[in-house]
């Protein structure tokens, strides 16, 4: 079982990388909706700057899912 | 031992299930509390003043943004568990069907909002406010300070800022000058370690320290217990005098103490009935997916 134990634990790990992403990405979207409505120009700046932190760490997190995909190749499958 | 990779996926799945369900349990049996009981009491209690949009956030960051999305800790159930067992009441929005964790909800109509939390600010120990530029929240900080209640008010240090300390900084800054421009009230410069603070006798801004809010509410209880009766049924009386209509009120149901035995079993019971219902979904996915993999 260990072989697939491995495979079951990678898969939970990109799925949870992925919907991290997600959250990343919804969290961008969320902020730059508040930016829209601030009134002040800074607040907008910073809320701008925000997002796109938010969208740098969707992307990594999808990079690590996608990572985590490729290591498929390198467990070895139980026969 | 060797830990088994499948065990551990299996574990995490159910730590995760059991949290979100147990916390799923305990929002869904939460008692309201209603209006008049809290007025007809005579027990002391700290009212949470805050935008409804701000009910949810302030989950810490790791959990919150797992696939699991565990909402364990909302700015609302961290203050409650600052002021560990003491009872924090808020009013809660209109419809909701899942109310938050942390204070106990009462829910007031659209038209009489306005005069019972006014009488509310009257009757309470201790107010707590979360900063918001919102028109009620903006109404309610004015309301303290007209009323004179800025003295037993505690503000509380935290913003809609999506945990950004840059944002957060801005935020207080504009609070702070708002005080400051509009209302008379200086407030020390931005600290990011704050979490809450209040004015003094002297209007002096004091900080204080998440630990220290419950001998704060104490020593504010004293000051309230000290009031007599009379005061007090004065003080909610002038409350009433922005029209304050308690006879349509029925009878309270709920004991502002909390829960009723009858709910704890059932909350209980339903925490129990969750776990074995996630430990059996799980053992279902664990052996469907045990089978499929046989097929490589």
């Amino acid at each position: 079982m260990g072989g697939n134990g491995y495979i079951l634990l990678v898969l939970f790990l990109i799925f949870s990388a992925f919907i991290k992403g997600s959250r990343f990405l919804e969290r961008k979207k969320l902020i730059l909706k508040r930016a829209e409505l601030a009134e002040k120009e800074l607040e907008k700046e910073l809320l701008v700057n925000l997002a796109k932190k938010n969208k740098r760490w969707a992307y990594l997190y999808f990079l690590i899912s996608l990572l985590g995909i490729f290591s498929f190749a390198l467990i070895p499958l139980e026969p | 031992m060797r830990a088994d990779p499948m065990v551990i996926t299996l574990l995490l799945l159910l730590l995760a299930g059991l949290i979100n369900l147990i916390n799923w349990a305990r929002r869904s049996n939460q008692r309201s509390i209603k209006y008049k009981a809290l007025i007809n009491e005579q027990k002391p209690f700290c009212l949470y003043l805050r935008s409804f949009a701000d009910d949810g956030t302030g989950t810490i960051a790791p959990l919150n943004a797992t696939w699991v999305d565990i909402k364990l800790d909302t700015f609302e159930k961290r203050l409650s568990n600052h002021l560990f067992g003491k009872l924090l009441v808020a009013v809660g929005r209109p419809g909701e069907n899942l109310p938050n964790l942390g204070a106990k909800k009462m829910y007031l109509e659209d038209s009489e909002w306005k005069q019972k939390v006014a009488a509310l600010i009257s009757k309470a120990a201790m107010v707590i406010l979360k900063p918001s530029n919102t028109l009620g929240l903006q109404w309610e900080l004015k309301h303290l300070i007209e009323s004179g209640s800025m003295d037993k008010t505690v503000l509380f240090h935290t913003f809609n800022d999506f945990g950004d300390r840059k944002l957060k900084e801005y935020y207080y800054n504009e609070f702070a000058n708002n005080m400051k421009n509009e209302l008379g009230f200086e407030m020390e410069p931005f600290n990011p370690r704050d979490s809450y603070s209040y004015f003094d006798e002297d209007g002096l801004h004091q900080t204080i320290g998440p630990f220290k809010l419950r001998k704060y509410f104490e020593k504010l209880v004293e000051r309230w217990e000290m009031e007599s009766p009379l005061e007090k049924a004065m003080n909610v009386g002038a409350s009433e005098e922005f029209g304050v209509g308690i006879k349509e009120e029925q009878a309270f149901e709920t004991d502002p103490e909390g829960e009723t035995t009858e709910n704890k079993l059932f909350g209980a019971l339903s925490t129990i009935f969750s776990g074995i219902f996630v430990f059996a979904v799980s053992y279902v996915a664990m052996v469907m997916l045990m089978d499929l993999f046989k097929l490589f």
